[in-house]
């Protein structure tokens, strides 16, 4: 935990939200939570409609003030003024004001961040450029198409050079060459050190950029690790053979099933020694082994798998 | 001073989008074009000539208070106008920025929510002042042109219709902020300022005659002194363009403190909010 704080962007510690209307039960919106992000990572939140996400970022955010728990951002609180200077935020659904141009809106936002004159300036252009939207800086923002929009809105929340920022679906609703767009800023922001919160149910989306994700439901942390970890199966192998020569499924042991062109192999094998007899056999039968590889599942599945358990 | 600076330049942007700006000045430039006419009938241009003092009849006084009478007539008309204009064009701002979507973008920048609320308020209130600078300024002009006389009453009473509006606008600030709807904070704000406002005023010439109870003369009275003295206020307008003695500034004394007093109960409002 030590050295969590020493170096990590955002520290939750027992951070909890319970809403509590004048009428009708109280909801818990987020249960306890604790959490570390460290520097440089892109962190997805993930979970179903209801979950506690947007709850999550607007504790974060100080939008709304937790019932219980804190919230650092490097050291300060997240809500406090120190704090924002330090972050960005892209809203979901958000409504920029659309009398505004793209230039005027980055000005404003900017202004409200600190930054002013000749700084300001450049940061808009260097902004306008990274989002590819220099030719568009004059037109109002009611012109933008969706895609633009976001990219717009990436923008602003990247104005204040920010160390840590939160995106809320940033590609929700954007065609598949937008969000690649939205993808490849975000490497490269996150190149420069800053850490990303992406707040997404869009699965695959989060599955291509994330380093780590955690999966919430009904306010509660069911699981949070590794992408690339979360996503493997340790013990179900995929095997590439040139050809199988006629030999029958239940020759192969731990076959869980086979490509339709034959040439790829899903087994399950608890052990070396468990793989290692499968590949023996394989080769007894004069098959040619071309690769090995752990069987990866999707972060879809393993989303599934966990809420539907729940 | 930066981030005041950027809201309230944003509220005018907001004020310019949505034709506020347009709108009033456009109203403004008809009623002075009809002034300008009307100053320029036959008749009004020889009463002012037979006005002017002459080596027979060296003073000035039927002078000015032709011109008194001409401006009061001029704000008694727009004045009250004005207030119901500003108050309509200004309600939507408060509403406006409180939206899902933006309210979230303000928050997560490093400014305080007081001095969003501050910019956001002060932006509304600079509108309605340029416009009413604008429109008074035009018509002091025409006036002081035509009959040669540049008195100083008209510009003065400026101020309490300013003042007046200010503490309309805090009504609208909180309602809008506690009800997030701009047709709300509207009607609130014509009900306190308009009917109230004018019942609270006449209370001993009416209300009065109709309740005995001396408890619920008193509460009437307690609640006059809270409310936003409009009538009270254009008296002092009035008081200012004849050049008489203000009668009493209480109402000005009233009105500050009761903008402020609003505009504090909206900031602890806006800083417990949660959106």
């Amino acid at each position: 935990m030590k050295n969590d704080a020493a170096t990590a962007t955002l520290i939750t510690e027992g951070l909890a939200k319970t809403y509590r209307p004048r009428r009708g039960q109280a909801v818990e919106a987020l249960k306890p939570l604790d959490l570390s992000i460290e520097q440089g990572e892109i962190f997805g939140l993930l979970g179903p409609n209801g979950a506690g996400k947007t709850t999550l970022v607007k504790l974060l955010l100080g939008i709304i003030n937790p019932t219980q728990g804190r919230a650092l951002v490097l050291g300060q609180p997240s809500s406090s003024v120190q704090a924002k200077r330090l972050i960005g935020y892209l809203p979901e659904n958000h409504r920029f004001p659309q009398y505004l141009s793209g230039r005027q809106l980055l000005t404003i936002f900017g202004q409200l961040a600190g930054i002013s004159g000749a700084e300001l300036r450049r940061r808009i252009d260097e902004l306008l450029g990274l989002v590819g939207l220099s030719d568009w800086h004059d037109v109002k923002v009611r012109k933008y198409s969706k895609g633009m929009l976001q990219r717009i809105g990436l923008a602003q929340a990247l104005i204040n050079r920010p160390r840590l920022l939160f995106l809320d679906e940033p590609t929700d609703g954007i065609d598949p060459i937008g969000r690649k767009q939205i993808r490849d800023i975000l490497l490269r922001v996150r190149e420069e050190g800053t850490t990303i919160f992406v707040n997404s149910h869009l699965l695959s989306e989060v599955e291509l950029i994330t380093d780590r994700v955690a999966i919430l439901n009904h306010g509660v942390v069911v699981k949070m690790g590794r992408t690339s970890e979360l996503t493997e199966s340790p013990d179900e192998f995929e095997i590439g053979v040139s050809e199988l020569n006629g030999m029958a499924n239940d020759d192969i042991p731990g076959l869980l099933s086979r490509s339709e062109d034959g040439r790829t192999l899903a087994v399950k094998a608890g052990s070396t020694a468990e793989l290692n007899a499968a590949i023996d056999v394989l080769r007894s039968q004069g098959i040619l082994i071309e690769s090995i590889n752990t069987k990866r599942n999707t972060l879809e599945q393993l989303f599934f798998e966990l809420i539907e358990s729940a | 001073m930066i981030q005041i600076a950027a809201i309230i330049r944003e509220t005018f942007y907001e004020a310019i989008s949505n034709k506020i700006l347009t709108v009033f000045l456009g109203l403004a430039l008809i009623a002075i074009v009809l002034i300008v006419i009307t100053i320029n009938t036959p008749g009004v241009t020889a009463d002012i000539e037979s006005l002017r003092p002459t080596a027979e009849s060296p003073g000035e006084a039927a002078m000015l208070a032709f011109i008194h009478k001409w401006e009061f007539r001029i704000a008694a008309f727009f004045y009250p106008a004005m207030l119901l204009i500003a108050t309509f064009i200004t309600a939507s701002i408060i509403p406006n920025t409180l939206q899902k979507g933006i309210i979230d973008v303000y928050l997560s920048k490093p400014v305080r929510r007081s001095t969003l609320l501050f910019g956001k308020s002060l932006g509304g209130l600079l509108i309605v002042v340029f416009c009413i600078v604008v429109f008074v300024l035009s018509v002091w002009l025409i006036i002081a042109i035509k009959t040669g006389y540049w008195t100083s009453g008209l510009l003065l009473s400026m101020i309490p219709i300013i003042v007046s509006f200010a503490s309309i606008y805090a009504i609208l600030i909180l309602t809008g902020l506690l009800s997030q709807s701009s047709a709300v904070s509207m009607i609130v704000a014509y009900v306190i300022a308009i009917i109230v406002g004018t019942l609270l005023y006449s209370r001993e010439t009416l209300l009065f005659n109709y309740i005995d109870s001396e408890t619920i003369q008193s509460f009437i009275t307690g609640l006059y002194y809270l409310m936003p003295q409009t009538q009270d206020m254009s008296d002092i307008s009035t008081a200012l363009i004849q050049g008489n003695r203000i009668p009493s500034f209480w109402p000005m004394y009233q009105a500050i403190a009761l903008t402020a007093v609003l505009f504090g109960v909206s900031g602890w409002v806006f800083k417990r909010k949660e959106f």
